[in-house]
């Protein structure tokens, strides 16, 4: 094994009380969710601990193990609109992880009847805007939506908005 | 490469037939013994108590069926109360009967095996059959479980390779291997079908891959349905023809039955590359005369057995429901089991995905070599290609396949409800806590029930287990906080802590899996196995066994 990648393992190790979410995936806050997505894929090719199954002790193992459990936890929270914006507002409170209490959010049954991360994120979204009346912004969501997956729950507010008078 | 890599053995353990796989010098082959590649999941006694793997098993069905335990993956890691537990029960002639802490237990050879023990007599079958083909010891593996299998079934699966001399390097997931075999992992964006018609049960699972990432999104099957299906009613003509040539209805008589059974499913077999087969059976009664000639045409049985092969269509109209993809969005159709190598199977699948099914692997082997294919990845040995085959190896560009929960995780809370602490599809390994709080005043303990599903009611789920969290300081109601905390693993196996959040005391309990084994329970399981073994001889018969291409 490489010797800067190990260090690399190691600096990663040791700044889990220090390196925020982004610093794990390799991002910039600010950055769009495909980037979310493929800073976490880039990683995960890296780091995921099948890869030093036959590789380094028993202790670099279990430092890639520590590690890669906070980059899912990492993509959970940045992938996720509303946890996103609760772990960007304690930014530089010296809280690198958002907490558990935070972090332990429902999905709605709705929700999980959609796979497609982003199809997910278009569902709720749309959901808040029909909400508070905004049938345009939600008919966007929901059609951005089903171009990605044509879940139930995304077809469903799609008739729904149709009949509150459509996307005019 | 390191020529002294340990292989890793790659294995299918099916409900009716278990297969495995090895890579070497850059090719994955499935391990044979003489002609056999495919070993019948059957394990039965004899009257001397030995215990017998495999087609010897198997025969044992026409002479002593209540001492032959057959499908016995339907039964792992399931609670005895369970419904499939209860209607194994009345379809199979051995005796099923309730163990400790809810589990299932058979009884073989005047003694009671668990479920676990009975998978652990098959998997260390074949690991002798590999170590005798590769002339190697070989300890490591990599097993296919359903992507449907709760995680009280994996960890079952698990202990009982660890029986069986074998440590478990991944478990994986059978449409994952079936999928990996056709080196499905370097393309991109690709969403597949894998179609699983076996010996007993039908599945078909969605899967997709993204950058390696594959997700399940939806998976549906039915548990009682499958190529035992279509013997039966190849076995019903021959009981008809052999009425018709000798007066005399073989259908009360098991023996009889049991005789033609086998036959009748190499009638089927054959009718899966010709269109007409012959078969003489001799003496089908014992010990009277009466031999039966029984000649089957594709044509005849075809109408026959539509309506069965058609109950597979509704079962994969709503996996695609439920990916909430169309049939033209699936790029391939991956073809798993032997039955699937029926034209009509075929002919069938076509229809419902409107293409042709990938046919170049054969059905019966493909997830064994996807096993094989994804240890020697983990093993850093080799790396998946494109097209099936496998490259030497090259870490910097050795892919990595990424798992994802294929069902959500949660525990009951007050109103029968259930809270989520992992959703499905998420990235693993991946650790997830959450807060509760006491619901009385002075609560000393609380119970943390453990489901595994998507539906918004407890009991709507699959219960995995509970665990207890005693000791708990005496406060009014909601104001001790407990911690649960769920950690996934990179095989999907769950390990569940609670803790007392306020206090950081660390009392801390781990979960009890319902119908699953006590340390106490599997250690003297593992020392029986070892007097088994003890002889030398182990459980496979004498014979000479070679390694043969996965595609011969």
């Amino acid at each position: 094994m490489d010797a800067s990648f190990t260090d690399e393992i190691m600096r990663l190790f040791n700044g889990l009380d220090e390196l925020s979410y982004y610093e794990y995936l390799g991002l910039r806050p600010g950055c769009d969710y495909v980037a979310v997505r493929d800073g976490f894929y880039a990683r995960a090719q890296r780091f995921h601990p099948d890869r030093f199954v036959a590789l380094g002790g028993d202790s670099l193992r279990s430092a890639v193990y520590e590690v890669y459990k906070r980059m899912t936890e990492a993509y959970n929270v940045l992938l996720d609109p509303e946890l996103r914006v609760a772990y960007d507002r304690q930014a530089g409170s010296g809280e690198v992880r958002l907490s558990e209490v935070a972090r332990a959010r429902r999905t709605t049954a709705e929700e999980r009847e959609v796979s497609n991360t982003f199809a997910r994120i278009y569902l709720r979204s749309g959901k808040k805007k029909l909400a508070r009346g905004m049938l345009l912004e939600a008919w966007i969501d929901t059609k951005l939506g089903l171009s990605l997956e044509a879940a139930p729950p995304l077809l469903a507010m799609l008739e729904t908005i149709d009949k509150q008078g459509g996307a005019r | 490469m390191d020529e002294r890599l340990e292989p890793v053995l790659g294995i299918d353990l099916g409900t009716t037939n278990s297969a495995c796989a090895v890579v070497r010098d850059g090719r994955a082959s499935v391990v044979r013994r003489g002609e056999d590649r495919i070993v019948p999941s059957v394990v039965a006694a004899l009257p001397d108590g030995s215990i017998v793997v495999g087609n010897r098993a198997k025969r044992r069905r026409a002479v002593d069926p209540d001492q032959v335990v057959f499908s016995s993956k339907r039964l792992i890691g399931r609670r005895f109360s369970s419904p499939e537990v209860q209607r194994m029960r009345a379809a199979v002639p051995y005796d099923i009967r309730e163990g400790n802490n809810e589990a299932v237990v058979v009884e073989l050879g005047a003694r009671l095996h668990s479920i676990v023990e009975i998978s652990a007599y098959i998997l260390t079958y074949l690991r002798e059959m590999a170590e005798e083909a590769l002339g190697d010891h070989v300890s490591k593996a990599v097993i296919a479980v359903p992507a449907n299998f709760t995680d009280g079934q994996r960890s079952a699966t698990r202990v009982a390779a660890r029986l069986a001399g074998l440590d478990v390097i991944r478990v994986i997931n059978e449409p994952t291997a079936a999928a990996l075999a056709y080196g499905y992992i370097e393309d991109t964006d690709r969403r597949i079908a894998v179609y699983d018609f076996g010996g007993g049960t039908f599945d078909v699972t969605i899967l997709q891959i993204t950058r390696n990432v594959f997700e399940v999104l939806a998976t549906s099957g039915e548990m009682f349905l499958g190529g035992d299906d279509l013997d039966e009613v190849v076995l019903n003509l021959m009981a008809e023809a052999f009425a018709a040539q000798h007066g005399i209805d073989p259908v009360g008589n098991p023996v009889a039955m049991e005789r033609l059974r086998a036959v009748a499913e190499q009638v089927k077999i054959q009718l899966s590359e010709t269109t007409k087969a012959s078969v003489r059976v001799e003496e089908v009664m014992p010990g009277q005369v009466g031999n039966l000639e029984f000649t089957l045409e594709d044509a005849i049985l075809r109408p026959r057995i539509d309506p069965i092969v058609r109950r597979t269509v509704p079962v994969c109209q709503d996996a695609l429901r439920a990916s909430g993809l169309s049939p033209h969005q699936i790029d391939e159709i991956v073809l798993v089991g032997g039955t699937t190598r029926l034209p009509i199977v075929r002919e069938i699948v076509q229809e419902v995905f409107g293409r042709r099914p990938q046919t170049s692997i054969n059905p019966m082997s493909v997830v064994a070599v996807g096993a094989a294919i994804q240890g020697a990845a983990l093993m850093g040995s080799l790396v998946p290609i494109s097209g099936g085959g496998v490259s030497q190896p090259n870490m910097s560009a050795a892919a990595v396949l990424l798992d994802v929960t294929p069902r959500s995780l949660g525990v009951r809370t007050v109103g029968g409800y259930v809270d989520l602490i992992i959703e499905r599809n998420t990235p693993i390994p991946v650790e997830q806590t959450r807060l509760f709080t006491t619901t009385s005043n002075g609560q000393r303990f609380v119970r943390i029930q453990v489901c595994q599903g998507e539906a918004e009611v407890f009991d709507q789920n699959f219960k995995l287990g509970e665990l207890m969290l005693s000791g708990l300081r005496e406060a009014p109601r909601g104001e001790v906080t407990i911690a649960v905390t769920f950690e996934i693993n990179a095989d999907g196996l769950l390990e569940v802590r609670a803790r007392d959040h306020a206090t950081g005391a660390s009392q801390s309990t781990t979960m009890r899996v319902l119908g699953g084994l006590t340390d106490e329970e599997v250690n003297a399981m593992a020392s029986r196995l070892r007097r088994q073994d003890g002889s030398g001889a182990g459980l496979l018969p004498q014979a000479p066994g070679d390694l043969g291409s996965f595609r011969g």
